[in-house]
């Protein structure tokens, strides 16, 4: 909770300019939610209240706010706000909020968020961040800075070379790499780091691709992520368990990486841009 | 065996032929051109490779058919990947003498990588 009402001490300055700002505020309990939309409201910025138990805007709700204000809740587990595809695809500006140890457990949308608020705050605290938000996005033209990578992918396998591969062909094309060499980091990497994509080797150490196939698929939060298997082996049955689990496409070492970077391009539509030159991987522990 | 040593020389013991500096003087070179955006990457993936004899090697040394199978298959998987059919056919060769356990076979197949890794060189489309 707030730690006390609506602080006057705001500049009027600043006051003045978010009049008629709007709020989606997401996740919210609802006396926690009418405490801050109260102090919005002195404003005369505007908040939206969804769902009784916790608010949950709609989309045109979403549409219609200037900064998006999610909550961190076990509410929203398996919400489309907990996802950072998801919450960077509604191309608003959004704050962050939560304890501190909350917002580490998310580093995906840490990372994604325009700003972070880590309780206990003050209602006048929210609105001098979401001041801040709001006057970096005008600038823009009410939408979020421009994301840095056009897409995410996940990299499991522990050849280093394939490795090496893979993120020269995919860097290139402006996808943020990042790697792990054992089914164990990769899982927690993927529940954690929320990729458009995972790369995923079927022999590799501790769980299998297959496993982690599984895995990955049976989590409503991780269901979604695109996933190429990626092996030696040629074995029919081999692919047919892969499409079984919920593969979306398969590649069979040796590969071409123009063969494979097709394939990633039709799972995970690229915008048409320049390519960059310096390609750039991050290992995973 | 005196030290520093090739891994020729020392796959020598196992396949009975002689070191091959005694057999060539100067084996002609074998150009590749890297597939097209890998151009970056070639020279470290083979000089990587380089470092696989030497491990490999050791492993055979040590009767570790399990850790040559691995360095074999990852051998199979990356080879033609990066524009070399030949590592490709070789490191499924060495995978599987591994699995038969076959030390004469692996020693032969290591002595075949050296050779390739020793004569191929990379060419750049411009200096074709």
């Amino acid at each position: 909770m707030p730690e006390e009402s609506f602080n006057p001490t705001v500049p009027a300055t600043i006051v003045a300019s978010m009049e008629r700002k709007k709020f989606a505020l997401v996740g919210f309990a609802p006396d926690e939610a009418n405490l801050l939309s109260s102090a919005l409201q002195e404003t005369r910025s505007l908040s939206f209240a969804g769902d009784p138990r916790e608010t949950l805007p709609t989309s045109e709700e979403v549409e219609a706010s200037d900064v998006i204000v999610v909550n961190l809740t076990a509410g929203l587990q398996e919400s489309r706000w907990m996802n950072r595809n998801e919450v960077e695809r509604s191309g608003k500006p959004f704050l962050l909020v939560g304890h501190q140890s909350e917002i580490h457990r998310y580093p995906a949308l840490q990372e994604a968020a325009d700003d972070l608020m880590i309780r206990p705050f003050k209602p006048a605290e929210m609105l001098l961040r979401c001041h801040r938000i709001v006057n970096r996005s005008d600038e823009r033209g009410g939408q979020r800075a421009p994301k840095k990578w056009a897409a995410r992918v996940l990299l499991a396998d522990d050849d280093k070379s394939i490795i090496d591969l893979l993120t020269a062909a995919l860097g290139s094309h402006n996808i943020e790499c990042l790697a792990t060499e054992d089914g164990v980091s990769t899982l927690r990497h993927a529940r954690r780091m929320m990729p458009d994509l995972v790369i995923l080797d079927l022999n590799i150490p501790m769980m299998n691709g297959f496993e982690i196939l599984d895995a990955l698929r049976k989590d409503p939060c991780t269901n979604a992520i695109k996933v190429i298997l990626l092996t030696a082996n040629q074995d029919l049955s081999a692919i047919m368990k892969g499409r079984e689990l919920g593969a979306d496409d398969y590649v069979t070492k040796p590969f071409s990486h123009i063969e494979l970077l097709t394939r990633v391009k039709k799972l995970v539509p690229l915008p048409a841009q320049k390519p960059q030159l310096n390609a750039r991987r991050v290992f995973l522990r | 065996m005196p030290t520093p040593f090739s891994s020729l020389k020392f796959l020598s013991l196992f396949t009975g032929h002689d070191p091959p500096e005694k057999q060539e003087q100067e084996p002609e070179p074998i150009l590749i051109e890297p597939p097209p955006g890998l151009e970056k990457i070639v020279p470290g993936y083979l000089s990587a490779r380089r470092e696989d004899v030497a491990k490999m090697t050791a492993l055979l040394a040590a009767s570790d058919f399990p850790g040559l199978a691995v360095l074999g298959h990852n051998l199979k998987g990356n080879g033609a990947s990066y524009g070399f059919p030949e590592l490709t056919r070789i490191g499924n060769d060495l995978m599987q003498s591994a699995v038969r356990q076959d030390k004469i076979a692996l020693g032969d197949e290591l002595t075949e990588l050296a050779r390739y890794l020793g004569r191929v060189r990379v060419i750049s489309r411009n200096s074709i």
